[in-house]
């Protein structure tokens, strides 16, 4: 299909680092005329502008990502300094029911922070791919070529 | 184990997101099939499939497509929604054999009413027509590949770490798997894209936890089943929770309770329900995070997930 998705604009409230980075990151695309990209647009200009643009969302994604381990840590603090502290003692304080509630915790955290990785690069790829396509279909208007190859959804069957 | 009963969308939410057409396609599609069976079989497959499921698979394939593609459905997308029930009802009578249960959907049961051997006859017979029903769509079958496998894993793994004092991680692990594989499967099968993957395995994960939670509060709209995780040590996400104090989880993991050691348990189960509702709010918020990140329209998606959401409410 071709109909592209609209920049995500919403996050987490609790994103809120990633958020306010993400919005400057929307202003500054707009700022650019990427995301718009109408026809007849300086499509030499804008594949110039595509390594600064790729920066762009790999920093803000880091942005995100680093608000999203801090929020997990600071949720699961008291746990993981628990956690650590048991070790030191080699667990003689530490009830085995206890014990496995700590490694429960730890495990979420360590969850968390790989989930949010994973969904930044994903949504890293994701605006890439958008921009990317932009600039194909604006190509494309430009020398009056079809854009029936960008079809990225089709069904393959 | 049974995750199906909860299959309760109803028509408003069908006509709500505009898919009456598409979901009478897929009824008269099922009971065509039906009639065109082998005569051996047709009682049974009858029983099976032309009872009250409410189609909420071939709703989170339509829907997944929805918010992809404004277009009309398309015919390989129709035909997943009629092979995903094939998939999904072998996933229940299978389940409803492990589980040792009578009654489904108020009624009895496939093994109960025809005996075992038609039981598990039927499952292959309806697994081979799904397959054939695919015809040349590869990444389908690619996907109902990957959902057996799962759900097979899942059903070992489920049944083997029964009365084990685990934690709401495995739990997530083995929801994940179980009706999280479902749900992601029907996600790509909508999505023709991986795009939405993740998105369905958190709708998945939020059905499972919403039925663990339904069926602790009793609700017999959820179909029950809440007796028999409790007296198989099935690890819930209430179980999970309560099983974190020392005194439940020695009870839990006990290998014959007793009736007021179920109480006990039972007891603590409920007590953890602000808790688990809470979990699955956070669960219920990343899945919306996701249909809003990586589809075109999230609102077909957004309603499956409050859709789902309130089944613990029920």
């Amino acid at each position: 299909m071709t109909d592209l998705p609209k920049e995500p604009t919403i996050a987490p409230q609790s994103d809120l680092l990633g958020s306010l980075f993400s919005s400057w990151a929307d202003a500054w695309r707009i700022g650019l005329g990427v995301s718009e990209m109408p026809a007849g647009v300086d499509v030499f200009g804008a594949v110039l502008s595509a390594p600064a643009q790729a920066c762009w969302i790999g920093f803000t994604a880091w942005l995100r990502y680093s608000g999203a381990v801090a929020e997990a840590f600071a949720r699961y603090e008291a746990s993981l300094i628990q956690a650590e502290l048991d070790r030191a003692d080699e667990g003689r304080g530490t009830s085995p029911s206890a014990g496995r509630v700590l490694v429960d915790e730890t495990r979420a955290f360590l969850r968390r922070v790989g989930d949010a990785a994973t969904l930044e690069a994903r949504r890293a790829q994701h605006e890439l791919e958008q921009i990317g396509e932009l600039i194909a279909q604006a190509a494309a208007v430009g020398d009056g070529t079809s854009l029936d190859h960008v079809r990225r959804h089709e069904i393959k069957a | 184990m049974n995750k199906a009963d909860i299959n309760r969308p109803g028509e408003n939410i069908i006509a709500a997101l505009g898919f009456q057409e598409a979901m009478a396609t897929v009824r008269r599609r099922l009971a065509e099939w039906v009639q065109s069976s082998d005569p051996e079989m047709r009682a049974t497959l009858e029983w099976q499939f032309l009872s009250r499921s409410k189609y909420f698979r071939p709703l989170t394939i339509f829907s997944c497509w929805r918010s992809i593609d404004p277009g009309p459905i398309r015919e390989p997308i129709l035909n997943s929604a009629v092979v995903v029930e094939f998939f999904h009802n072998v996933s229940l009578v299978i389940d409803d054999i492990v589980d040792r249960s009578d009654e489904r959907r108020g009624r009895p049961t496939l093994h109960k009413q025809f005996g075992e051997l038609h039981a598990l006859m039927a499952s292959g017979y309806i697994v081979a027509d799904g397959y054939l029903r695919l015809r040349d769509d590869v990444q389908a079958m690619s996907l109902f590949s990957e959902l057996l496998k799962r759900l097979a894993v899942a059903e070992c793994m489920q049944w083997r770490l029964r009365r084990h004092p685990l934690g709401v991680e495995d739990w997530r692990r083995i929801a994940g798997e179980d009706t999280g594989s479902m749900f992601e499967v029907c996600a790509c099968l909508g999505d023709r894209s991986e795009r939405l993957r993740r998105f369905g395995g958190l709708l998945g994960l939020l059905y499972h936890g919403c039925d663990d939670v339904g069926d602790v509060r009793g609700a017999a709209a959820l179909g029950g089943g809440g007796e028999a995780d409790l007296r198989d040590g099935i690890l819930t996400l209430p179980a999970a929770l309560a099983i974190r104090d020392p005194s439940i989880g020695v009870l839990f993991c006990k290998a014959d309770p007793d009736s007021s050691d179920l109480r006990a348990i039972a007891d603590a189960f409920a007590a953890q329900l602000p808790n688990a509702e809470k979990y699955l709010d956070e669960v219920a918020e990343e899945a919306r995070t996701e249909a809003r990140l990586f589809s075109i329209n999230p609102a077909p998606l957004i309603a499956l997930v409050e859709q789902t959401r309130r089944l613990s409410r029920r």
